[in-house]
């Protein structure tokens, strides 16, 4: 076997282009995964039924199927039903509610875990269930839980991969388009291997920092 | 001086409440007028904590009536009705707790500024220029851009009481505020109390404190077992009390 990674720096412009796309993609699902599973959290933890079962039954949904056949049915069934999605809005609905319903258990926990005293607290000065959530209990259980939302994103951005399936223009995508022209898979899987763990290398430093940020305010 | 004609700030009216078997208040009748400084004492497990809870119903009652300002603060509405109805109570209810319950994530002047903030009373301007008035107030004008966790006990328990203060409220209401703190740092502490007195705050304090209830207070109410047992000035309670029950605990807790 004779590799020849020669071949790769041809094709910076696709690849790049790959990596410019998986890292909106990525950034994308995670802003929404995480205010939805911050949603989704504080309306399990709720007192209305009306509200909790939807989401309970969506998190059950999400957490018991494959992320591929959501996004299939995200992008091919909705479009049967009317609902034509482009392929990069249908990868980030599906990554996004995919990964809310696992950040959702995470902040849930992180809810809990804070003192009641910092809500009553809230409550007594006369601010609404709401208010007190959103100013008072949930940022303290976001900066608990933020290692493990971090493992989350690092997983979002990995698991973005499989929006290739899709058509959508990503790194794993532009990779296949480059080994289709070139008939060299070793080279550029392992090329587009080596750009998401660069990825993740600077996704990590960038929750290193906010670790260090939501630990240092207390 | 007090018109004894007007109606008082907070009446309670045979005020019951029940933690499944056990009844922790058995039938509690109470008054508190305006500009009255309220000391509760009474052993622990009497019920004192429980009951200063309900008035501003971060504890609900099993049956009686808790009125505060001409409003009966334990009406039986919808959820919803319920809760508009408990935002606009508490905020002229003003809360400080054991365990401070500062916002650790937010600083001094944050803490100070945050609810008058969120319910549109202040701008952030107006807010941040009354938040510091009160922290000047409570002797933390330096303190204002700490967070919590490096801050004393007693600062803590100061930046808390001018968060209270910052909503005006018409009453403060003092749950063993300080218990938690070490003995050289209560008496920052009460000495803040005592200005709020001086001021004419009226205030309902839950204490440990004797010394402190006699020197500040301007009636006593004595609980055990969840009741009332005597209630009257500081001279009368606590230096010729009628009860044996009183006697007994003044006894115990001198001899401590």
């Amino acid at each position: 076997m004779n590799l020849d990674f020669t071949v790769v720096p041809r094709m910076t412009d696709l690849l790049l282009w790959g990596v410019m796309w998986t890292v909106i993609l990525s950034v994308l699902s995670m802003v929404f995964s995480l205010v939805l599973g911050a949603v989704f959290a504080v309306v399990r933890l709720s007192s209305y039924r009306l509200l909790r079962w939807p989401v309970q039954a969506i998190s059950w949904v999400f957490m018991g199927t494959p992320l591929l056949l959501q996004l299939y049915v995200v992008y091919f069934g909705l479009a049967e039903l009317g609902l034509n999605l482009n392929a990069f809005t249908a990868g980030v609905i599906a990554l996004s509610l995919h990964f809310a319903v696992y950040n959702a258990d995470i902040i849930r926990a992180g809810i809990q875990s804070i003192d009641t005293g910092q809500y009553q607290a809230a409550r007594s000065l006369g601010v609404s269930h709401l208010q007190a959530m959103r100013k008072v209990v949930v940022p303290q259980a976001l900066a608990n839980v933020t290692p493990a939302l971090g493992n989350m994103m690092i997983a979002l951005l990995k698991e973005s991969a499989l929006v290739s399936a899709i058509g959508v223009m990503e790194l794993t995508l532009s990779a296949q388009r480059a080994i289709s022209q070139t008939f060299r898979p070793f080279e550029f899987y392992l090329a587009a291997a080596a750009l998401y763990y660069a990825l993740n290398l600077v996704l990590q430093q960038a929750l290193r920092l906010i670790e260090r940020r939501a630990a240092l305010t207390r | 001086m007090q018109d004894t004609k007007r109606e008082p700030l907070i009446r309670i009216r045979n005020l019951r409440k029940s933690f499944g078997p056990l009844e922790v208040l058995k039938g509690i009748d109470m008054e508190v007028r305006e500009g009255q400084i309220l000391a509760l004492i009474g052993p622990s497990g009497s019920g004192k904590s429980t009951l200063l809870r309900t008035i501003n119903q971060l504890e609900d009652v099993t049956s009686g009536e808790i009125w505060f300002d001409g409003t009966l603060v334990n009406a039986d509405l919808p959820h919803r009705a319920r809760e508009k109805h408990l935002n606009a109570l508490r905020r002229n209810i003003g809360m400080v707790f054991q365990h401070f319950n500062l916002f650790p994530h937010m600083t001094a002047l944050e803490n100070v500024t945050m609810a008058p903030v969120l319910l549109g009373l202040h701008t952030k301007a107006q807010a941040r220029e009354n938040a510091l008035r009160l922290l000047a107030k409570v002797g933390l004008s330096d303190r204002a851009d700490y967070y919590p966790s490096r801050l004393s006990g007693g600062q803590k328990q100061r930046v808390a009481i001018a968060r209270a203060l910052a909503m005006e409220p018409k009453v403060m209401l003092f749950d063993e505020v300080t218990s938690a703190l070490d003995p050289e740092l209560v008496g920052e502490v009460n000495r803040t109390m005592k200005q709020l007195a001086e001021e004419n705050m009226t205030m309902v304090i839950v204490t440990h404190e004797l010394k402190f209830a006699a020197d500040t207070a301007s009636h006593i109410v004595f609980m055990a077992d969840g009741r009332i047992v005597e209630e009257g000035p500081p001279d009368q309670v606590l230096r010729n009390p009628l009860q044996a029950r009183t006697r007994a605990f003044l006894q115990q807790d001198f001899a401590e």
